[in-house]
């Protein structure tokens, strides 16, 4: 029998464990879970209490001959209001959905929507929408931190009214009350949304359906009443914008002759939230000459290896060469190690597109000394392997 | 704590002899600064390791949001427990085993997480026979023992050596070898799929 899988093994059928750029996702992640553990910890130890003193209770009240009901709620998953679990799929139904929770929150889906809960708890719910959209009522100074999943979005809560929908690729976030936080990796940091103001992250297809899509992160202000006067912008507005993610906002309140204007006097840290503007409004050949003046004018910096490492990433397809030469800088620079993998792999094959084989060989092969596990290795191993 | 200089390697081969120029820390060394609260070693080890762990995870237990969450507590573990690792350079294999039991106790305790399996993973470029194997094979793995199944995934689907599985699966060689075969059994009854590698 000709069976397709048996021609190899059957890892190579399946897609990356770890897509690119998702370790700088995990690793935050990961910090955020770290600061979370004390918070864990002690629901852990209030849980143990409980149970503590349930006992000691129980066992007076055999003493007794009561009956003592432990108290609802206190501790475990969050359930629904009626007593019932949680389901663990939620939605798909021609109506929508509503799921009232003892603990005071509310979950609403929209006909036609798919979640599911992935994780329920006595500190955390964390559940993943797949399709369509979700409103989420979460009791203010509740017990538990939601997290919310949509395709590489991620939603962090403690109290708020908020929606996800979910398009595809693309993903929006509204609030209704309170305070959210977005996190997705065309985000340099997480967008803090308060009520009144959505973001959308991901794919998104431009209202003159062009067809061309862009890496998004749009955020909108709650609607003015109209007839209100045009807002003036501050002469750094722009810098607002960042702190709550929209690069597209800020690139529009700078122009290009803002951003050069900028540039010219700008410290190394000021270029590059300069650069990142350019890059993420969607004008990378803007953001070029920016982190190429933090490499030149300030080689020694710690920024001077993110700016080298973002430049080369530039430059990989169309000029793979120059790339090749940015990832070195990054590679040899005493302070580019945390990209040092990324750098090292980038570097071999920007060096084998540029037609220089022997050097994209010797990197690759650098790379599997120093990474025989890393997530590039299957790559690079064939790029050691190529004549 | 600023990194030691790296060097990159001479792009231009000399007399055909490979030289690797960049020594970047070593796992032992990164430890070693890790267990000091050097917070850029701890970042190198997580970076440097969390492919591996998760690939691990996610093959075995067949769902993405799950085995983000397995490897991001095995990390927690073992980051709070380094200062108790006897041989630092055996880091990858210690917190593979850490991931591995981790596993374990997820899967003893599966209730609501749904499975996306196997296929729900092919790439973007397996044609619908590969894929139609693939679901399969998922069919054929749910009704295998528990034990017997990890140990051919680490095996079959990882390519791990069978030293490897019986140190992540913490149990002897014979042992590992046995659970793998006894899975395989039945996954060839169902599957055309060779004898294990």
């Amino acid at each position: 029998m000709n069976d397709p899988i048996l021609d190899a093994p059957i890892e190579e059928h399946l897609r990356a464990a770890m897509p690119a750029g998702e370790a700088d996702r995990m690793w935050r992640s990961f910090k955020l879970r770290e600061q979370a553990a004390p918070a864990r910890r002690a629901a852990r130890r209030r849980r143990a209490a409980v149970w503590g003193a349930g006992a000691v209770v129980l066992a007076a009240a055999a003493a007794f001959g009561l009956v003592v009901l432990v108290p609802h709620g206190e501790a475990g998953p969050v359930a629904l209001a009626e007593g019932h679990a949680l389901p663990a799929t939620l939605g798909s139904q021609a109506d929508p959905s509503v799921y009232d929770l003892d603990d005071g929150s509310r979950i609403v889906l929209a006909p036609r929507t798919d979640a599911q809960v992935v994780a329920n708890d006595e500190v955390a719910v964390r559940a993943r929408l797949d399709r369509g959209s979700a409103t989420f009522d979460v009791r203010p100074g509740g017990p538990r931190r939601w997290i919310i999943d949509a395709g590489d979005a991620r939603v962090e809560v403690l109290g708020t009214r908020f929606s996800v929908t979910r398009r595809g690729a693309a993903v929006e976030v509204r609030v209704e009350r309170g305070l959210v936080e977005v996190h997705h990796p065309s985000l340099d940091r997480p967008a803090q949304l308060t009520a009144g103001q959505s973001v959308t992250v991901g794919e998104v297809d431009p209202p003159d359906g062009s067809g061309e899509r862009e890496p998004a992160a749009i955020v909108e202000e709650p609607t003015e009443a109209e007839g209100s006067p045009e807002p003036v912008a501050a002469p750094d507005a722009w810098r607002t914008r960042v702190e709550r993610g929209d690069f597209v906002g800020a690139y529009r309140l700078l122009g290009t002759l803002g951003l050069r204007e900028r540039a010219r006097s700008a410290g190394p840290e000021d270029l590059m939230t300069l650069a990142d503007i350019a890059r993420r409004a969607g004008h990378p050949s803007e953001a070029m000459p920016i982190y190429a003046r933090v490499v030149e004018r300030s080689p020694g910096d710690v920024r001077a290896p993110v700016a080298a490492f973002s430049r080369g990433r530039l430059q990989l397809a169309g000029a793979p060469a120059m790339a090749a030469e940015s990832f070195a800088f990054v590679r040899a620079h005493p302070a580019g190690a945390a990209l040092f993998e990324e750098a090292t792999a980038l570097e071999a094959g920007a060096r084998s597109r540029a037609g220089q084989g022997a050097g994209a060989r010797l990197v690759a092969a650098e790379y599997l000394a120093r990474f025989p596990e890393g997530r590039h290795a299957e790559s690079m191993l064939r790029l050691t392997e190529a004549r | 704590m600023t990194p030691a200089p790296m060097t990159h390697a001479d792009p231009k081969p000399r007399g055909g002899v490979l030289r690797v120029l960049s020594e970047g820390p070593s796992d032992e060394e990164l430890i070693a600064r890790a267990v000091a609260d050097d917070a850029w070693a701890c970042e190198t080890l997580y970076r440097r390791h969390v492919g591996g762990a998760m690939r691990t995870a996610l093959r075995l237990l067949r769902n993405r949001a799950e085995a983000e969450d397995v490897v991001q507590d095995a990390f927690m573990l073992a980051f709070s427990r380094l200062d108790q690792l006897r041989e630092r350079a055996a880091f990858v294999g210690w917190l593979r085993r850490i991931v591995v039991s981790s596993v374990h106790r997820r899967l003893r305790r599966r209730r609501i997480e749904p499975l996306d399996g196997l296929e729900a993973e092919a790439s973007s470029d397996a044609s619908p026979m590969v894929r139609a194997e693939l679901r399969l094979l998922d069919e054929v793995l749910d009704q295998i023992r528990e034990r017997d199944r990890v140990a051919w995934i680490l095996r079959c689907v990882l390519g791990y050596k069978l030293e490897e599985v019986a140190d992540a699966c913490d149990c002897s060689l014979a042992t590992a070898k046995r659970r793998v075969q006894t899975a395989q059994a039945i996954v060839t009854r169902h599957v055309s799929m060779g004898d294990p590698r």
